[in-house]
């Protein structure tokens, strides 16, 4: 039987990436945690700012999820993806905290989702990436490896919609806190 | 002396007539024998004859009956009891000709729907389809049941052999909540109640999907197959995606047997969705006419062949767990049916100089979002708009490779039937 997959996921307008987002689930963070997913944002944002590829990975610290991204080279998405500057000493950036959005008194737009708060990533003070809150819910139940998630940027006391982007499994995490 | 010579003269004759009618008798007694041999002979052949003839007769039937049990389920059943199917969402367009086809094939139907729906007059022309009367005419057993309140299922698959579950929203504009809560927890109800009540003769349940869970094809991603990308480009097409992993889903864990099929725009007698409204429009034109350049296809299918379709792959033991599209073969582009159109309302056609599809597409998507966004009228749903231009030829091998033929293969001549009824129910 043909099934979604990541590639799926770049084709389908955003109306459709809203309702698989709304009645997607909460991803189990044991399922993600020590692995690295390849990841792509749709939208027309991420197009302008020309970083459409990238990876993210999910590490334990102490009792807490902890998250990061990785750049990587911005080939075609049929192609693998390469971390930058190179595979063996990938520019890890962008940290946040993993928790689920029900706990946040205030980006709580989606509560059955995982909040990726990159305000409380321990990032640089003036690092742009502290403003990014994204959404983070696994669409089909039975599949552990695909995930969508929805960007947000907190400015000026407002929630902007950045974009949707869509996660798969990639590889072990080799990182440490 | 001449006494004597007489006398042994008239000895003599007396004696040749003996002779002569000896050999008369004899003669007639072979003649006879020949006679009753010939008539012996002529009734052992007319008995061989006979008994070949029986013979003969007896093969016929034998091979009659290995034909029989060779038919698939669409040929008309063997059994003493027929068998039992249940279709849900009877009243509908697609509901009402799947409780016609299993009548023809002589099944036990059981027609199920909303109580709503089974009341008043059947009803069609105004965008809405609803055939109660039509149903309950023709079903043996009707139930009044709504799949998304699970308590009202129940029973409803008691003694099914085969399940056609049809009833779902088809609308691109209607909430998310909606969809979701009929298409896709509806389906969930459906599939827990066949659960709970284990039909023992049950064979299949064959779920309605659409084609249009597949990516809108990029230039070389035609004709689609069972195979290509799966990207609902609508939030329906997405909800119908749902249902057909929850019901394989169902399928692989318990061991229910699910054939999904995807028809393509389903026309014939008794749609009013989309067909009856474009050929209002037309019969309303002066003339016709369409850039050159819109040769995207434009696929169809008959709802009399969806139904003969779902009833042939629910008797193919090959398509359990399976999905087929179910398309027709007419291959049609925009420009075929437009040109049909006019040939049907007797209108001049023009074939225009080409315009990119993208700006009309983009100018669609924008006349609908007005409208159904801003002056909340209905004019084309927005999200339907989003899919205009693409190349939506699909292939029909899968289904055909299980020995399917159609009775409508062609669009032409199916909707020339369809145009017929609409006019004869005064819609056109």
């Amino acid at each position: 039987m043909a099934d979604m997959n990541f590639l799926s996921f770049l084709r389908v307008p955003p109306f459709v990436l809203e309702a698989i987002l709304l009645q997607g689930k909460r991803p189990d963070v044991s399922k993600i945690v020590g692995w690295e997913f390849k990841g792509h944002n749709i939208g027309l944002l991420p197009r302008l700012g020309r970083i459409l590829k990238f990876k993210k990975g999910f590490v334990s610290f102490g009792d807490e999820v902890i998250g990061y991204n990785v750049l990587v080279e911005q080939n075609s998405p049929t192609e693998p993806w390469i971390a930058l500057p190179d595979e063996s000493n990938p520019k890890r950036h962008g940290f946040f905290k993993v928790y689920p959005a029900e706990f946040s008194p205030k980006h709580n737009l989606y509560p059955h989702a995982l909040l990726l708060d990159y305000s409380k990533g321990g990032n640089p003070i003036f690092d742009p990436s502290r403003v990014l809150r994204d959404y983070l819910v696994k669409p089909f139940e039975d599949n552990d490896d695909l995930y969508l998630g929805k960007a947000y940027a907190e400015l000026f006391g407002k929630t902007i919609f950045v974009g949707f982007f869509v996660l798969e499994r990639y590889n072990k995490s080799t990182f440490k806190i | 002396m001449e006494k004597k010579k007489e006398e042994e003269k008239k000895k003599e004759e007396e004696k040749k007539e003996k002779v002569a009618d000896l050999f008369a008798s004899a003669e007639k007694k072979t003649t006879k024998k020949k006679k009753a041999k010939e008539k012996e002979k002529e009734v052992e052949t007319e008995i061989k004859t006979e008994i070949e003839k029986r013979e003969i007769s007896e093969e016929k039937k034998e091979i009659e009956v290995r034909v029989e049990e060779e038919k698939p389920v669409e040929e008309k059943p063997k059994e003493e009891k027929p068998p039992l199917v249940v279709i849900t969402g009877a009243c509908g367009f697609i509901g009402s000709w799947a409780v016609q086809i299993a009548k023809e094939y002589g099944f036990k139907v059981r027609a199920c729907d909303l109580p709503s729906a089974f009341k008043g007059k059947d009803e069609f022309g105004s965008g809405r389809a609803r055939f109660p009367e039509f149903v309950k005419k023709l079903a043996d057993e009707i139930a009044e049941c709504d799949i998304t309140s699970p308590e009202t299922l129940k029973d409803v698959f008691k003694d099914a052999t085969y399940i056609l579950h049809i009833a779902a929203i088809l609308k691109y504009d209607v909430s998310w909540d909606l969809l979701y809560k009929v298409n896709v927890l509806g389906t969930k109800n459906v599939f827990d109640e066949i659960l709970k009540s284990e039909p023992s003769e049950l064979k299949r349940v064959v779920v309605w999907s659409t084609n249009g869970i597949f990516a809108l094809p990029d230039g070389n991603e035609v004709p689609i197959t069972e195979n290509s990308l799966v990207a609902p480009p609508t939030r329906y097409a997405l909800s119908k995606f749902l249902e057909e992993r929850l019901a394989m889903m169902y399928h692989r864990k318990y061991g229910i047997p699910v054939t999904v099929i995807r028809p393509t725009a389903v026309y014939g007698p008794r749609e009013t969705y989309m067909f009856l409204e474009n050929l209002r429009a037309f019969k309303k034109m002066k003339f016709l006419a369409i850039p050159s350049n819109f040769t995207f296809g434009f696929p169809s299918v008959h709802a009399a062949d969806v139904c003969r379709a779902a009833l042939h792959l629910a008797s193919k033991p090959e398509a359990n767990g399976e999905d087929y599209i179910i398309n027709d073969d007419s291959n049609n582009t925009a420009i075929d049916i437009m040109r049909f159109a006019a040939e049907i309302f007797d209108k001049p056609f023009y074939l225009l100089p080409p315009v990119p599809v993208e700006i009309i597409r983009a100018g669609i998507i924008a006349i609908s979002f007005v409208s159904e966004k801003i002056l909340k009228k209905k004019a084309i749903e927005f999200e339907f708009s989003f899919m205009f231009g693409y190349d939506m030829r699909y292939s029909n091998e899968k289904l055909k490779s299980t020995g399917f033929e159609f009775k409508y293969p062609k669009f032409q001549d199916g909707m020339r039937e369809t145009i017929k009824w609409y006019e004869e129910n005064g819609l056109i």
